[in-house]
């Protein structure tokens, strides 16, 4: 597995639709889609290559696209290394946020006590981590983690675009056509006067070693300058793009699985305080997480799902095995649509299972699972994974925080 | 077969600088964070700019007109309904081979082939122009303005506004075209007169606001060759 890192840094508001059925197109995303840096390629290549519409796409252009394998571009965070915080963190409802700023109380996970409780029966109802009772509630968004222990949420900024349309008959401002568009801004002035453009990073996942290095090559020196979303002939969406080719990290899963399960047993021994009688949990089982870090599109027989469940994951990995069972689920959904350019036509709205949304799960043959589960990391699960949805972290350390300790 | 290794690097990025003669006045209703009706338009950082859009859209008029000047057939932007390849109630000789893009239906006026139209993407990207003087050397003016009515030239009343100005100093903007691998070889001889023709920016003109300069060296990379200017020629033919 080859993996090409990609930082792309804001030139120009971005203008990059969130789009829902019926709804204006004119609010913006919070982040770069896949598909919009995807899309905004294929199309430099296209021209490149004069390359004729209808036409069936060769050689590395048919690698990176259409093969059965292409190549996966994940959405593009904002900051460097952010992932997406999981349904399962909460934080105050009045004053949330990560310790790392003052006066908060902190953000934790409530992962493995939500099954604890489930499995004892008996409701989960957290409050704030300063013991004062306070209400918490879920802490979604963007976290990066910098060195140390310190967490940090990120996010974007955006301001209405307000734009007077021309009256290209008297070459005047017409001034009754005004036309505004919620953007992402292109970065902020620091309190020292500094520029602080707006960051963010993703990846491309691909198979073949020698394309990865063409792609990175190709991408540091034709689209140094590449444009993304709306607006782009009239000076929106102008990013630099810095493309690092990495030698494939080396899965930690099963490291990761085995501190989840230690984790995991731990806090149901600490839970037998509430339970009566005490059961132990099957020795011979094992837990994974599945916490979706992009919206994932899942289909179960044909049918939209929003629950990743064992029989979708077995089929979805070519896998059987008749001891998985879903322990839990904490998924929420919404719609997505968007704009082909190549078609000139809106793509299907889909069923989107929310990214964030984390599945529990578990096993007695987990050793099986450990290299599929290390693929689906690169690869996604579900459809549409070619931009960037689907893809998942499993046993993130994130549910390592409990209560008692938040971030 | 296509091998990204061997894809000629065919995109030209042309940077863009002007020298802003006198104040200027982009503005826009519905901006906030000023007393002025009009106030300026501004990035993120707060540094004075002049929209792609405005830019983009001043381009594509004096295209259209330069075009239309040596014979060619030119649509009606910016209405969709009258623009190629629909071209509704507009007259004029598009049936020729020089309008026929490969892989698009219709056929495409030479600006359309510049600038796009609702069937055919842009192959020139404008930027924003942007002043690069930190904002906080920069103060903006208020300058009244007032609405004649025309018919009886007098001003009418109720109709004094403020117009936020920059200041009026020899201010450097700057941007860039870029023009795709697919945009026509001829554009850059379209373009390079047609931001000749440009002398101002910007609302206000009359009351002598926004008149630039374009720096030299920003048209010298768009000089065209002997065959570009022959093909603009032979609008006529
Ligand atoms: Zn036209």
């Amino acid at each position: 597995m080859e993996a090409i890192e990609l930082t792309l840094t804001a030139e120009s508001p971005l203008a990059i639709g969130r789009q829902k059925p019926g709804g204006s197109i004119s609010e913006a995303q919070d982040f770069i889609p896949g598909s919009v840096i995807r899309g905004a390629l294929a199309d430099l290549l296209l021209r490149q290559s004069r390359h004729r519409p209808g036409e069936a796409l060769t050689g590395d252009l048919a690698a990176l696209f259409t093969e059965a394998r292409a190549a996966v571009f994940t959405h593009a965070y904002p900051g460097s290394g952010s992932r997406v915080l999981p349904a399962t963190a909460f934080s105050s409802k009045n004053n949330p946020g990560f310790r790392s700023e003052a006066g908060k109380t902190g953000v934790f996970d409530t992962l493995l006590d939500r099954f604890c409780s489930q499995r004892l029966g008996i409701p989960f109802d957290p409050a704030e981590p300063d013991g004062s009772g306070g209400r918490v509630e879920p802490f979604g968004g963007f976290y990066s983690q910098e060195e140390g222990s310190r967490y940090r949420r990120v996010a974007v900024s955006k301001r209405l675009l307000t734009r007077v349309g021309i009256n290209r008959r008297r070459a005047t401002a017409a001034d009754q056509i005004l036309y505004s568009l919620e953007v992402i801004n292109e970065g902020r002035a620091g309190r020292d006067g500094s520029l602080q453009p707006s960051l963010f990073s993703g990846h491309i996942y691909l198979q073949d070693r020698e394309l990865a290095a063409a792609l990175a090559g190709y991408l540091n020196t034709h689209a140094r300058r590449l444009s993304l979303g709306g607006g782009v002939s009239r000076g929106l969406g102008r990013v630099s793009l810095a493309a690092r080719h990495l030698r494939a990290p080396k899965p930690s899963l099963a490291e990761r699985v085995a501190a989840f399960n230690q984790k995991l047993r731990q806090r149901w021994q600490q839970w037998q305080v509430f339970g009566n009688p005490w059961q132990p949990l099957p020795p011979e089982r094992q837990y994974f997480s599945i916490g979706l870090q992009s919206g994932a599109i899942l289909k179960e027989r044909w049918q939209r799902t929003t629950v990743l469940t064992p029989p979708m994951l077995q089929e979805e990995a070519n896998c059987e095995d008749g001891s998985l069972v879903l322990e839990l689920a904490c998924s929420s959904y919404a719609y997505v649509s968007g704009w082909n350019a190549a078609w000139g036509l809106f793509k299907d709205v889909e069923l989107v299972t929310t990214q964030g949304s984390v599945f529990l799960l578990s096993t007695t043959q987990m050793e099986r699972w450990i290299p599929i589960l290390a693929e689906m990391e690169y690869w996604g699960i579900g459809e549409r994974t070619a931009e960037g949805f689907g893809q998942i972290e499993v046993c993130s350390l994130f549910h390592h925080h409990f209560w008692e300790n938040p971030l | 077969m296509v091998r990204l290794a061997e894809l000629p690097q065919t995109s030209t990025s042309i940077p863009l600088k002007a020298t802003l003669a006198s104040a200027l006045a982009v503005g826009s209703g519905g901006s906030s964070g000023s007393l002025a009706d009009k106030p300026l338009l501004k990035d993120a950082y707060g540094k004075l700019l002049i929209p792609g859009s405005q830019l983009k859209g001043r381009l594509r008029h004096e295209c259209e007109k330069l075009a239309r000047g040596l014979g060619w057939a030119i649509c009606r932007s910016p209405d969709p309904e009258r623009m190629c390849p629909k071209r509704e109630g507009i007259d004029g000789h598009f049936d020729r081979p020089e309008y026929q893009v490969e892989g698009y239906a219709g056929s495409h006026c030479l600006v359309c082939q510049i600038f796009g139209n609702p069937a055919l993407p842009s192959r020139l990207w404008v930027a924003d122009l942007v002043c690069e003087v930190p904002p906080a050397a920069l103060e903006a003016t208020l300058r009244p303005g007032v609405t004649l009515n025309r018919r009886r030239r007098t001003a009418e009343d109720q109709r004094l506004y403020l117009i936020e100005t920059s200041p009026a100093a020899e201010l450097i903007f700057s941007g860039s075209l870029q023009l795709l691998p697919d945009c026509p070889p001829w554009g850059k001889a379209l373009l390079r007169v047609a931001l000749h023709h440009i002398g101002a920016l910007g609302g206000s003109k009359s009351a002598g606001l926004g008149w630039l300069h374009w720096d030299p060296q920003s048209l010298a990379a768009l000089q065209p060759n002997d065959a570009d200017w022959a093909f603009l020629a032979g609008g006529g033919s």
